[in-house]
């Protein structure tokens, strides 16, 4: 098979489509060392080829799926390292490295047990109680807001849009004006020295203050109220450390809502 | 913070660190079951091959070549093959129609942010999806998740094998171009 005869195949190489023939000739060519913008045709159909799954809305695998999946970890993290012994080699998992993987297994056998010694004395849990009643309530985060606002019909998601001028980078902005609420999520915002980025909400004429980008596991992100319909735009600004009352530098993110 | 990305997690999980393959399955695990779903259209067979495909990866991180693709085409392609498996293994096909449509649509991804991603990702491959004449985008899909063969396609459909095999390379040749990075749809 010549490269060009390859690249005539690629598409249905790519989707498993081809008969068994065909499907061996194409592994035997490109098995060979030499090609002609094979391997690059045959990415580039392979990742075409994943249309369809990328179309699909994800479903919610259900509680059960991942602890079936720790469960099956552990055991075949065990047999893996037997099998290993017994063929003689040095093994791949460590005793550390097991009871990594062990290691939500044994946090949930240790809460098991603690419920149940909980559970023995009236008085324990009593104590229990108590120690409940002094948690504090749970506090909203940028992320736990973003996830409740994406869980809820009208929210709108934005790319905001670099300004010209402006700086390299990605931000999103999740917007619910019925909610009053915005999370501004990004990544890749350049640092400038003794500088923050802050957020600003317009509404005509008028740059509202309206929090500071800080580092969180998602990113930068911010999240501010008083987002309404009247809302024209949401911004970034690049201000000293600490934040402005109103914007000294030029808008370098903007998301419109109208 | 940096996000970790794909790849990373890979890696750790080839040093078994199971926090990695948990990522892994917070990114993915949504994407896996929904094509799972649409493939055997059984809530319960589709779970189970998403138990399957993550504890493959589990196994066989260490096998992951970055070069040969992105780890989401990765992780997909192995769901989608065990998926298909088990329809061909089925003695006898018990669908239940329209089991997938009635899944709701669930965010499933490890965090708002990649969500969004995954979701401006989405609609940007529906949208090259759908500018697809459908004779075309029909034998794209009966490939993908029937894993039907070129001529078993033109068996199906009734068309001649040639003009499957024509609409095979379009298609995927208009997919490519379309999805290629920066490409806006």
């Amino acid at each position: 098979m010549t490269c060009t005869e390859f690249k005539e195949l690629v598409a249905a190489y790519a989707l498993g489509a081809l008969e068994a023939g065909e499907l061996t000739a194409c592994d035997t060519h490109l098995a060979a060392a030499a090609h002609d913008g094979c391997r690059e045709a045959l990415r580039a159909a392979e990742e075409a080829a994943l249309a369809p799954a990328l179309a699909l809305a994800p479903v919610r695998p259900g509680d059960g799926v991942w602890k079936g999946i720790e469960a099956k970890m552990v055991t075949n993290t065990a047999t893996m390292v037997s099998e290993k012994r017994r063929a003689g080699s040095r093994p791949r998992w460590t005793r550390s490295q097991i009871a990594v993987a062990a290691l939500p297994w044994l946090v949930a056998a240790a809460a098991a047990i603690l419920v149940v010694q909980l559970r023995s004395t009236v008085a324990d849990r009593d104590r229990l109680v108590r120690k409940l009643a002094v948690v504090p309530a749970k506090v909203a985060t940028p992320a736990s807001e973003a996830a409740r606002l994406l869980g809820m019909p009208g929210t709108k998601v934005m790319t905001m849009a670099p300004q010209e001028g402006g700086v390299v980078g990605h931000a999103v902005a999740i917007v619910h004006t019925g909610q009053e609420m915005a999370v501004i999520f990004a990544k890749g915002l350049a640092p400038a020295p003794n500088k923050d980025y802050q957020l600003w909400v317009i509404d005509g004429d008028v740059k509202r203050p309206a929090g500071m980008l800080a580092p969180g596991a998602e990113g930068m992100m911010v999240m501010t109220s008083g987002v309404t319909t009247a809302t024209d735009s949401l911004a970034l600004t690049l201000e000293p450390k600490g934040g402005m009352p109103a914007p000294t530098g030029p808008l370098v993110m903007v998301a419109s809502l109208r | 913070m940096v996000l970790v990305d794909d790849a990373g997690l890979v890696a750790r999980a080839a040093r078994a660190d199971a926090s990695a393959l948990r990522g892994l399955f917070e990114r993915h695990a949504g994407r896996a079951l929904a094509v799972a779903l649409r493939i055997l259209r059984s809530r319960a067979e589709a779970e189970e091959v998403v138990q399957e495909t993550f504890l493959e990866i589990w196994r066989r991180a260490r096998e992951y070549d970055a070069a040969r693709g992105g780890v989401t085409g990765w992780i997909l392609t192995i769901c989608r093959t065990r998926a298909i498996d088990r329809v061909r293994a089925r003695a006898s096909a018990t669908r239940v129609a329209g089991a997938a449509a009635a899944e709701p649509e669930a965010p499933a991804a490890a965090s708002p942010l990649e969500e969004i991603e995954q979701r401006q990702e989405r609609e940007r491959v529906q949208a090259a999806l759908t500018t697809l004449p459908v004779e075309q985008r029909k034998v794209i899909e009966l490939a993908y998740f029937e894993g039907l063969s070129q001529t078993q396609i033109a068996e199906r459909t009734g068309d001649a094998l040639g003009t499957v095999k024509t609409r095979v390379r379009l298609a995927i040749d208009k997919l490519a171009a379309l999805l290629r990075p920066g490409v806006t749809s």
